[in-house]
C-alpha cells in the first residue's frame, strides 16, 4: 500500500466513528427504564476498555502502521529533547566529538592504508621487483629485457615499469633538481589515467633518436609555467637537453607532483642495460590472488633461468602496492591511532548512556503511569530507542561536519603536520567514509540507548506512583556505576598507551647526537657525471668550493660526506673481523653504519677523535676510522694500525677511533651501534661509460659548513656554489639542528595525538564519575538526612560518599590496567628503550587517575556533608 | 480471551487463529458490525467467551487487510453510520479449511484425553 496521508486520516476518522457507534450500541443495549443514562454510558465505557489503547493496537494492524508509530515517536522525542536543552546539548556535543574524531582518523587511515589505488582495477595492482633468487632480496633493478620477457608470460594481465631519475633543470629560472620517473610508454594506458592537459605517452615515444619529450608534474606546471596551457609545446631544459612538454600529469599521480616523467620505449631498449633501475607495476588477472601469482612467477622464472640465464636472475617478487609509499613504522602508528580514537568513542558512548540512565530515573514516574495505562514494555523500549536515535543522529551529523572541517584543516597544514605522504592522496569525505560514519552512528545508538531503554521500560509501578522516589534508583545506580567503571577502564588503557609513548619520546629526545648540530649548515649537491666525469674533476670542484667558502668571513670549516646522521647513512652488512692473533669477530652479520667523508668532516660536525687522527689527503683507499664501540669489541688495547674487514672484502687499516654517533636505520628505531668512516677520494660510484642523452647519473654529496651565523652561511653556501657552477642545483639547504629535530617529527606527532585522546578520555571519565556521584548524593539526600539525625558525623558522610566514588574508580583502574597489559604488547614496535609493561607508566597512570577521581568526587562530597537533616527530610 | 487487568499484554498471538475462526464463522450468517460480532460470540458460547475490544478490533482490521472480510458503511435503523463487516469468497474458503483443521485438532486431543480417562478408571 502506498503511504497516503489522506487515506490515513480517513482511516482514523473511520475508526473513531466505528468505536463511537460500538459504545452507543452498547449503551442502548444496557438501557433499561429506571436506570440513569449517565450510569449506563459509564458502564458501557468500562466494558469497552481503554479506547485510546484499542485504537492504538488496531492501528498496528493497518499496513504501514509502523511508519505511523515511528513518526509519532520521533515527534515525541523532539519535544522531549527540546524541553531538556542542557542535557540534549551535552549529549549531542559528546557524540559529535566521538564520531567526528573517528571519522577524521578513518578518512586518513582509509585513504592511506585500506583503499586500493585510484587507478583502473586498482585492487589488482602489485609492485614488482627483481630478485636474485626465489624469495631472495632485491629492489628496483628491472631492465627492459626482463620486463618484455615477463610481458610475454601469463602471470600479469599487463606489466609496465618506472624508475627514478634525477633531472637538473637549467636555463631560465632557478636551477633545481627534480625527482622524476622514467616510465614505460604503456603505463598511462594500463592505469587508465589521462593527463590534466596535453597528451599521455604513447607507442611513438621514448625511442632513441626521437625528440625528447616530457610530461610535467602538476606542481611543476603551476610553479614554472603559471598553470598556463601554453606550457604544452614549449621547452624545458633537463640535464642540459631541451625537452618538449607534451602534457601535464593529473594531481597526485605516482606522488610526482613535484617531478617530471620521461618515456621509455621497451622494445627499442631491449638489451640495453643503460636503464636498469626500473620497478614494475603489474596488474594481476581477475580472480588471481597475489600469492597464486607469486607461485606461478616462481615456477616460470625457474624455467626462464634455464632457458636464458640473466646476470640478475629472472625471479620476481610481488609486493603490495601501498608499501611503495609507506614505512612499517607509519603503518603501525596509523593503526594505533585508529584504535585509540575508537576507545574515545566508546568512552563517549558510556558517558551518554549514563546521561540517559540518570534521565530515565527522573522520568520513572512518567513511565510508571504510562505502563499502568497499558503501554507494553516493547512500546516503551521502542520509544526509548527512538529518543536515543534522534539524539545520536543529531550528534553524528554534527560530528561529520566537524570531521569535514578537520580533514580540510589537515590537508591545508599537511607538510607541517604529517610525515606520511598524504600530499599524494586526495583526502576527502566520500561514500566509504560516510558509510563508516553511519556504522559508527548505529553502533553508538545501540551502545548508548539499549541499557537505559531496557531499564527505563521496567519501572516499579508502585514506587513510581507514590510520591516518594526512594530506593527505586538502586539498580539504576548500580548500572550507572558499572558504566563509570567501564569508562575509567578504557581511559586507563588509553593513558597507559600515551604514557608509554611519551616516555619513549622523551628518551628519543634525550639521545645525544654524538656530534654537535648547532651552528652547522648542510645542503645536498649532486654533480652530474657528464660534466664531472672523473673523481679528480669532482674533487677539484669541492676543493674550489672549500677554498671559496673559507675565504668568506664567519666560516670556520667545511666538509663533505655521502650522507648525514642519524638516518641517512651507508649501511653494510656482514661479519667484521680483525687481524689480531687469535682473530676476533663481530658476528653474525651485524649491520654497520657509516659514511664516506672528505674535508674536515670530524671537525666540522664536532665528532671527537679519541685515538689516532682524522683523515688527511694522503690517505688511500685502505684507510678507515671506526667508532669506539666497534674498537672496544675488537681490540682490548690499541686499535691504531690494526686492520679490519667486512665479510670477504678488502682489508682496511685503522687510522683513528671516533666517538659514537647516533645512527639508525631509516624510518625505524633500530640503532646502528657499529660505525666506520672511509675517506672520500677512494670510494666512488662506478660510472656507466655511455648513457643515452638525458639519462644522467649524479654523484651526490652532502656539504657541511660550520659558521658563526648558520642562517647567513646558508645563503652564502648557495651563492658560492653558483659562483663556481651556475647550473648546479643546491637542494635541501637547512640547519643541521633542524634536520636533527625533524628526525623525531613522526614520533612527536603520534605522541601528541595519543596525549590529546587520553586527555579527552580522562575529562569524559571524570565528568561521568562526577555526574554519577552527584546523582547518587541527590537521590540519597533523605537517607543522608536520616543518618545525620541518627548521629553520623560529617566525617562519616565524607567516607560514605567518597568511598563509593573511589571504589568505582579503583575497580575501573584495576580492570583498565589488566586491559592495558593485554594490549600494550602491540605497541612494542613503536617504543624505544622501555618495555610494554613499564611499571612506572602503569603505576603513574593509576595514581594519576585516582587523584582525578578524588577531585571529581570532591564537590558532591562536600554537598553531601552540608546536608541539613531538617530540610532534607522535608523536601522530597 | 478473558478480560485482563490494565496492561494489554496481548495474548492475541496465542489464540489469534481461534479468534479469527470464530469471527469468520459468525459472519457466515450475514454481515455484522463490531459490537454485534462480540455480542454474538458471547451469546453463542453461552456467556463463556467474552472477546474484549482490544482483541476484537485489531482482529477485524487484520482480517480485512488479509482480504477475508470486507467492510462497508451502512445506515442503521436510527440513521446512524455503522461499519459492517461481510465475509468474502476467499474468507469463506479460509473458514472451511480452518474449521476442518480445528476439528481434526479437537478430535486428536479428545482421543488422548479419552484414553487417559479409560486407563484411570
Amino acid at each position: 500500500m502506498r503511504f497516503d496521508p489522506f487515506r490515513r486520516r480517513r482511516r482514523e476518522s473511520d475508526l473513531d466513528e466505528e468505536i463511537e457507534s460500538h459504545l452507543r450500541m452498547a449503551a442502548e443495549n444496557r438501557a433499561a427504564p429506571g436506570v440513569d443514562p449517565a450510569e449506563v454510558e459509564r458502564a458501557a465505557c468500562r466494558e469497552f476498555g481503554n479506547v485510546a489503547l484499542v485504537k492504538d493496537v488496531t492501528r498496528d494492524m493497518w499496513p504501514g502502521g509502523w511508519l505511523d508509530r515511528l513518526a509519532h515517536d520521533v515527534r515525541f522525542a523532539f519535544r522531549l529533547l527540546h524541553r531538556t536543552r542542557g542535557f540534549t546539548l551535552t549529549a549531542i556535543l559528546t557524540i559529535a566529538l566521538g564520531i567526528g574524531a573517528n571519522t577524521t582518523v578513518f578518512t586518513i587511515v582509509d585513504h592511506v592504508l585500506f583503499r586500493p589505488p585510484p587507478y583502473f582495477a586498482g585492487e589488482r595492482l602489485v609492485q614488482v621487483v627483481g630478485l636474485n633468487g626465489p624469495a631472495g632480496s632485491g629492489g628496483n633493478n628491472l631492465n627492459a629485457h626482463r620486463i618484455l620477457g615477463w610481458q610475454a608470460q601469463d602471470v600479469f594481465e599487463r606489466l609496465e615499469g618506472f624508475g627514478p631519475q634525477q633531472f637538473d633543470v637549467s636555463g631560465d629560472g632557478r636551477p633545481e633538481r627534480l625527482s622524476g620517473y622514467i616510465v614505460t610508454t604503456g603505463l598511462f594506458s594500463m592505469l587508465g589515467v589521462s593527463p590534466e592537459i596535453g597528451r599521455a605517452f604513447g607507442p611513438e615515444d621514448g625511442r632513441p633518436g626521437d625528440e625528447p619529450v616530457v610530461i610535467l608534474g602538476y606542481n611543476v606546471w603551476v610553479r614554472r609555467f603559471g598553470a598556463s596551457p601554453d606550457a604544452i609545446g614549449s621547452r624545458l631544459r633537463l640535464n642540459d637537453e631541451p625537452y618538449r612538454i607534451v602534457g601535464v600529469m593529473p594531481r597526485h599521480f605516482l606522488n610526482r607532483d613535484d617531478g617530471v616523467l620521461v618515456p621509455l620505449d621497451l622494445m627499442s631498449h631491449d638489451g640495453d642495460n643503460a636503464v636498469s633501475n626500473l620497478i614494475g607495476l603489474g596488474r594481476l588477472r581477475e580472480g588471481v590472488t597475489p600469492e597464486a601469482a607469486q607461485e606461478r612467477a616462481d615456477a616460470l622464472a625457474a624455467g626462464l633461468n634455464d632457458l636464458e640465464p640473466q646476470p640478475r636472475s629472472w625471479y620476481l617478487g610481488l609486493r603490495p602496492w601501498k608499501l611503495v609509499f609507506l614505512s612499517d613504522l607509519a603503518h603501525d602508528a596509523l593503526l594505533l591511532v585508529l584504535g585509540a580514537v575508537g576507545f574515545v568513542l566508546l568512552i563517549a558512548c558510556a558517558n551518554v548512556a549514563n546521561l540517559l540512565l540518570s534521565r530515565a530515573v527522573v522520568r520513572e514516574r512518567e513511565m510508571a503511569v504510562r505502563s499502568a495505562l497499558g503501554a507494553s514494555r516493547g512500546r516503551l523500549i521502542r520509544q526509548g530507542l527512538t529518543e536515543c536515535s534522534v539524539l545520536v543522529l543529531a550528534g553524528s551529523a554534527l560530528g561529520v561536519a566537524f570531521a569535514w572541517a578537520g580533514v580540510r584543516v589537515l590537508v591545508a597544514a599537511q607538510p607541517a603536520v604529517t610525515f606520511i605522504d598524504i600530499g599524494g592522496i586526495d583526502l576527502r569525505i566520500d561514500g566509504r567514509v560516510l558509510a563508516f560514519a553511519a556504522l559508527a552512528t548505529a553502533l553508538t545508538a545501540v551502545a548508548c540507548g539499549l541499557v537505559p531503554a531496557l531499564r527505563g521500560s521496567r519501572p516499579n509501578p508502585d514506587a513510581g506512583l507514590r510520591s516518594v522516589a526512594s530506593g527505586t534508583g538502586r539498580s539504576t545506580g548500580r548500572m550507572s556505576g558499572l558504566l563509570v567503571v567501564v569508562e575509567v577502564a578504557f581511559s586507563i588503557v588509553l593513558l597507559v598507551g600515551a604514557a608509554l609513548l611519551i616516555r619513549t619520546f622523551t628518551r628519543l629526545n634525550a639521545i645525544e647526537p654524538g656530534f654537535d648540530p648547532n651552528g652547522v649548515v648542510t645542503a645536498d649537491i649532486g654533480l652530474p657525471t657528464d660534466r664531472y666525469p672523473t673523481p679528480t674533476a669532482r674533487q677539484a670542484f669541492f676543493q674550489e668550493l672549500d677554498g671559496a667558502l673559507l675565504r668568506t668571513p664567519g666560516m670556520f670549516s667545511t666538509a663533505i660526506a655521502t650522507g648525514v646522521p642519524p638516518d641517512e647513512t651507508e649501511i653494510t652488512f656482514g661479519t667484521i673481523e680483525n687481524d689480531s692473533d687469535p682473530i676476533r669477530r663481530i658476528e653474525p652479520d651485524p649491520y654497520t653504519g657509516g659514511l664516506t667523508v672528505g674535508g674536515a668532516f670530524f671537525e666540522t660536525l664536532g665528532i671527537p677523535i679519541v685515538e689516532g687522527r682524522a683523515f688527511t689527503p694522503a690517505d688511500g683507499d685502505d684507510a678507515v676510522i671506526v667508532n669506539q664501540t666497534l674498537a672496544s669489541r675488537l681490540w682490548p688495547g690499541v686499535a691504531i694500525g690494526r686492520r679490519i674487514r667486512v665479510g670477504d672484502g678488502p682489508w682496511w687499516t685503522v687510522v683513528g677511533v671516533a666517538g659514537d654517533v647516533e645512527m639508525r636505520i631509516f624510518a625505524s628505531n633500530d640503532r646502528l651501534t657499529l660505525q666506520k668512516y672511509h675517506p672520500i677520494v677512494t670510494r666512488v660510484t662506478p660510472i656507466r661509460a655511455s648513457l643515452p642523452p638525458g639519462r644522467r647519473t649524479f654523484v651526490n654529496r652532502r656539504v657541511f659548513v660550520r659558521a658563526a651565523d648558520a642562517a647567513v652561511a646558508a645563503r652564502a653556501l648557495e651563492q658560492t656554489v653558483w659562483s663556481i657552477d651556475p647550473a648546479l642545483p643546491v637542494q635541501r639547504t637547512e640547519l643541521l639542528r633542524d634536520r636533527w629535530d625533524r628526525t623525531f617529527a613522526p614520533q612527536r606527532l603520534v605522541v601528541s595525538v595519543m596525549a590529546l585522546f587520553s586527555l579527552v578520555a580522562v575529562v569524559l571519565a571524570a565528568a561521568g564519575l562526577f555526574a554519577v556521584i552527584s546523582h547518587g548524593v541527590a537521590r540519597r539526600t533523605a537517607e543522608i538526612g536520616i543518618r545525620v539525625t541518627l548521629g553520623a558525623t560529617r566525617t562519616d558522610i565524607f567516607r560514605l560518599v567518597m568511598s563509593r566514588g573511589l571504589a568505582l574508580a579503583a575497580f575501573g583502574v584495576v580492570i583498565g590496567l589488566a586491559g592495558a597489559a593485554a594490549v600494550s604488547r602491540t605497541l612494542t614496535a613503536l617504543l624505544y628503550q622501555i618495555g610494554p609493561y613499564d611499571a612506572a607508566s602503569f603505576l603513574g597512570v593509576a595514581g594519576g587517575l585516582l587523584a582525578v577521581a578524588a577531585a571529581a568526587c570532591w564537590l558532591p562530597t562536600r554537598r553531601a556533608m552540608a546536608v541539613d537533616p531538617a530540610t532534607a527530610l522535608r523536601a522530597e | 480471551m478473558l478480560k485482563k487487568p490494565p496492561s494489554y499484554q496481548n495474548r492475541i498471538e496465542l489464540l489469534q487463529g481461534t479468534l479469527d475462526l470464530l469471527i469468520l464463522q459468525t459472519l457466515l450468517w450475514g454481515p455484522r458490525h463490531g459490537y454485534a460480532i462480540s455480542q454474538a460470540i458471547r451469546t453463542e458460547s453461552g456467556e463463556r467467551l467474552q472477546v474484549d475490544t482490544g482483541s476484537l478490533y485489531p482482529a477485524l482490521h487484520r482480517l480485512e487487510r488479509q482480504g477475508w472480510i470486507k467492510a462497508e458503511w451502512k445506515r442503521s435503523e436510527n440513521k446512524q453510520r455503522t461499519r459492517v463487516y461481510k465475509l468474502t469468497a476467499a474468507g469463506k474458503r479460509q473458514l472451511t479449511s480452518e474449521r476442518s483443521r480445528w476439528e481434526q485438532l479437537a478430535n486428536a486431543v479428545a482421543g488422548i484425553l479419552g484414553k487417559r480417562r479409560e486407563g484411570n478408571a
